[in-house]
């Protein structure tokens, strides 16, 4: 892809959730968004994909989002995409695991389209 | 981008907000029946977790506040259940039940336009009581080490909080942690998994799936799965045998605490600096007004965390983009379209409007074949005529099944009402204090979507009146030398184009001589009427509005809520209902309800000189009968029928026509006979002339009012004729004819 599009990836497993932030970023900015409904398939898409930004839920059942997040900062491919994780308020604990297995920041549901914008644009550095 | 969502979006967010309730629901019923053995599955209760969780993520999106009190409340209680500190009481599991009818009642509020804080007190209240019952336990365990096992840092740290308190309950128990190593190929990785899960389930609990990235590539994936189990290597080996893993007990040694080795990789450091305190929850976004360029009012805290955050970041994105430059992918793209959702919702009145189109077809299609006909009747066109056949014969088979694709479509299982009455029966029968177990078979039964809505209210009816009055108190069937348990089944079945729904309670049966008593006190019936009423007719008489054989009336009674609703609504998706009862042995009330409502099978008669189609759902037989069976009792026309009496109609005395063939009455005739909820008669007609599918249309305002037609549709030919309402005629007949006609 040679455009200056941004490709992100989704992992969350509820639709509308996944539905909202998929929206949001395509209509908000030059963003192209793939979308996994679960951690594994997360795990099919991942090493067939070239992703600029990773967006990933923590609670998810089978493969968690930390699993994720640890696979994600390990894997020679996208050992340095920028990763998001998308957490709730009352799950800091795990909030916090997810932060030092290496993602680069963390959005608390609920959040506005604004905030997931600004944060996205921060991580890839976009005016 | 706007900045409150779309209807569409509402739209969406509530229907996978009721599919997350309906799953809350079971979870909760499950977790009810476990209460009995005594122990609860803590997959069971993670689950209910994580369905009030995601309402919680959903509903605070789109503004429904009352919702999101609600689940965050819930997800704080059942987080602390699933973690172990608080235990699940029953009084707890009430209030979970209440819950569910609570975030139903919020989903359909909404749906018809509540919004924000409206309702909030029922929801303060509940929250209030659900603290009230939620004692905490003294959790001075979790400090507790690993008992011995050599759980390396690597492993712990992907861990979410909640699959670390599995594990610690996993050792606390005495079971062995088991690691099993298995490859999968991308592409069947869900089929061996779910194979995988299937057998290890059995044996523990899977606490956790752990991916291994040095491992992947393109084609294939390597996974440790965490398992607790009871059980020697050799069993779990044994478990899996075929499917390529390998089984490992992890070890366990002399010491107590494991060796914590740094598991994160360098950026980890930077980030959990930044991010905690400027990304402080909703607060500093809530002010998003504009939505400007970027910046805009939303809150500069956010900015600057954005900031912060991207720095940490930089080689990231720089060295994502160079490994990408290397390598473009059309596999890639394969894949992902192809694994994306597979379902789609739908509105339902797109579906109608397609099965309209069918309708249009189909009426096409007839007037194709009568065209045919005509050629065929010309000699010169044979070969022409039979071209014509062949191309039409294909065009109807695909027609058919088109009409059967889109039918399938708009069916949804029973099981989605059964749910609810699970739930219902639950609080009625607590609530009544008796105990009563509900069986429910074939769940599986597939039904048009608005019918399996609209029978919720009669099924619920139902289970009332089978609880209030049914079903004895415990003392009472104890004496009669029953289990104290009452049963409740309900079963469903296809049978054809009919679905039938069995509910049987095995309670006290219906008191005939009561039934008759209240009817007559009531002023429904005469004396001398009573007398003659046949068994069928006195079991009916619990359809009349206000007759309770209940001498007290009880909260249900006293609202005025009986079976007469439950009739109502069966007659208005023309179902037919059966009761039979057994003194002391219970009633059972059957069903039949058709499957669908959007395109009907029809039976087209003459009557009078005219043309009329008979929905075939109603309709329970056609007999032919000569001018001798018709007799005529206190100037009804009624005939014996299996020795019941049925009383008859003739649609030329119902719409006033005159009968235009002059041959006077023929001898032979035919009888339809048909039935709606509890009633039967039987319409007088002259020819039965074959069965037609048929989408009914409206006849438009000025004639809609004609009491007993139902609507119009075209038969081939561009004919019109004039569909039955049998409810509407069985309701007039019943009504000259008094209560006998039942």
């Amino acid at each position: 892809m040679s455009d200056s599009r941004q490709r992100v990836l989704v992992v969350e497993d509820s639709a509308t959730m996944r539905g909202f932030v998929t929206a949001t970023l395509e209509s908000g900015g030059p963003f192209t968004v793939t979308q996994a409904e679960s951690g594994f398939h997360a795990l099919k898409i991942l090493p067939r994909g070239r992703y600029d930004l990773i967006i990933t839920d923590i609670n998810m059942p089978d493969i968690n989002g930390l699993e994720l997040v640890r696979f994600i900062r390990d894997s020679e491919q996208h050992k340095t995409t920028p990763l998001l994780i998308i957490s709730t308020d009352g799950r800091e604990a795990d909030r916090d695991r997810g932060l030092k297995l290496g993602a680069n920041g963390y959005l608390t549901k609920p959040f506005e389209p604004q905030q997931l914008l600004d944060i996205v644009r921060g991580l890839l550095h976009l005016g | 981008m706007s900045e409150t969502p779309t209807e569409k979006a509402l739209q969406e967010f509530l229907s996978e907000a009721q599919e997350i309730v309906e799953a809350f629901n079971r979870d909760l019923l499950a977790l009810d029946d476990q209460r009995a053995a005594g122990s609860f599955d803590p997959e069971v209760i993670n689950d209910a977790f994580r369905a009030v969780h995601s309402l919680k993520g959903l509903s605070g999106l789109f503004g429904i506040n009352r919702m999101t009190a609600l689940s965050h409340n819930l997800e704080n209680l059942l987080d602390s259940l699933r973690l172990g500190r608080v235990e699940l009481q029953p009084a707890t599991l009430d209030l979970l039940f209440e819950a569910v009818t609570l975030f139903n009642r919020i989903v359909s509020e909404t749906a018809s336009g509540v919004t924000g804080d409206e309702g909030m007190e029922q929801v303060e209240d509940l929250i209030a009581r659900l603290d009230r019952v939620a004692l905490r336990k003294e959790s001075a365990n979790d400090a507790s080490p690993w008992g011995g096992w050599e759980l390396d840092a690597s492993l712990l740290s992907v861990l979410t909080e909640y699959e670390e308190h599995r594990l610690r309950e996993n050792i606390k128990s005495g079971r062995s942690l088991f690691r099993i190593h298995a490859a999968f190929d991308l592409m069947t990785i869900d089929k061996g998994l779910d194979e995988l899960k299937a057998r290890l389930k059995p044996l523990g609990e899977v606490i956790t799936y752990l991916p291994s990235a040095e491992a992947a590539n393109d084609q294939q994936i390597e996974l440790d799965v965490i398992l607790g189990a009871q059980a020697e290597l050799r069993a779990v080996q044994e478990a899996v045998v075929g499917t390529g893993a390998i089984v490992a007990l992890l070890p366990k040694r002399n010491g107590s605490a494991p060796v914590m080795r740094p598991a994160a990789p360098p950026t980890a450091t930077l980030a959990p600096q930044a991010a905690p305190n400027t990304f402080a929850p909703v607060a500093a976004a809530a002010t998003s007004g504009s939505g400007s360029s970027g910046s805009g009012s939303s809150g500069s805290a956010a900015m600057n965390a954005s900031a912060v955050v991207g720095k940490a970041a930089t080689a990231g994105v720089a060295g994502a983009t160079a490994i990408g430059a290397a390598r473009i992918d059309r596999d890639e793209e394969e894949l992902t379209l192809k694994s994306v959702a597979q379902t789609v919702r739908v509105d339902i009145r797109k579906l109608d409007n397609l099965m309209n189109i069918v309708g249009e077809l189909g009426i096409a299609r007839a007037g194709l074949q009568q065209l045919l006909d005509r050629v065929k009747a010309d000699r010169q066109q044979t070969k022409l005529a039979r071209d014509l056949h062949h191309e039409l014969r294909s065009l109807s088979r695909r027609l058919d099944e088109l009409q059967a694709g889109i039918l399938e479509v708009r069916m949804v299982p029973l099981g989605q009402v059964f749910d609810k009455l699970s739930r219902v029966v639950r609080k009625i029968s607590r609530d009544a204090g008796k105990e009563i177990r509900l069986s429910i078979a074939g769940a599986d039964t597939e039904l048009d979507k608005l019918i399996v809505e609209e029978l919720s209210d009669p099924l619920m009816h139902v289970m009332r009146n089978c609880i209030d009055h049914g079903i004895e108190r415990p003392e009472v069937r104890r004496a009669a030398g029953k289990s104290e348990i009452g049963i409740i089944s309900i079963r469903a079945e296809q049978r054809g184009n009919h679905v039938v729904i069995q509910i049987e309670d095995d309670g006290s049966g219906l008191d005939e001589k009561k039934l008759v008593q209240k009817a007559v006190e009531r002023g429904i019936l005469g004396e001398s009427e009573a007398r003659e009423l046949g068994r069928r007719d006195i079991y009916n008489l619990i359809f009349l509005p206000g007759l309770s054989t209940k001498d007290i009336p009880d909260e249900m009674s006293g609202r005025g809520v009986g079976m007469d609703v439950v009739k109502t609504n069966i007659a208005r998706l023309s179902g037919i209902i059966d009761v039979e009862s057994e003194p002391g042995a219970g009633t059972r009330l059957t069903l039949t309800l058709p499957i669908t409502l959007a395109i009907i099978q029809a039976l087209i008669i003459r009557a009078a000189g005219r043309t009329f189609a008979v929905p075939l759902n109603s309709v329970l037989e056609s007999l032919r009968i000569t001018q001798r069976d018709v007799r005529t009792i206190e100037r009804r026309e009624v005939m014996s029928l299996r020795g019941q009496t049925l009383p008859l109609a003739r649609l030329e005395r119902l719409f006033r026509l005159e009968r235009q063939d002059l041959g006077g009455v023929p001898q032979k005739q035919y009888v339809v006979v048909v039935g709606l909820a509890q009633h039967r008669i039987g319409i007088l007609v002259d020819e039965l002339m074959g069965q037609e599918d048929i989408v009914i249309k409206s006849l438009g305002r000025a004639l809609s009012n004609i009491p007993g037609i139902a609507g119009a549709t075209e038969l081939g030919g561009k004919k019109t004729v004039l569909v039955l309402d049998v409810a509407q005629i069985v309701e007039e007949a019943v009504a000259s004819g008094g209560s006998e006609a039942a």
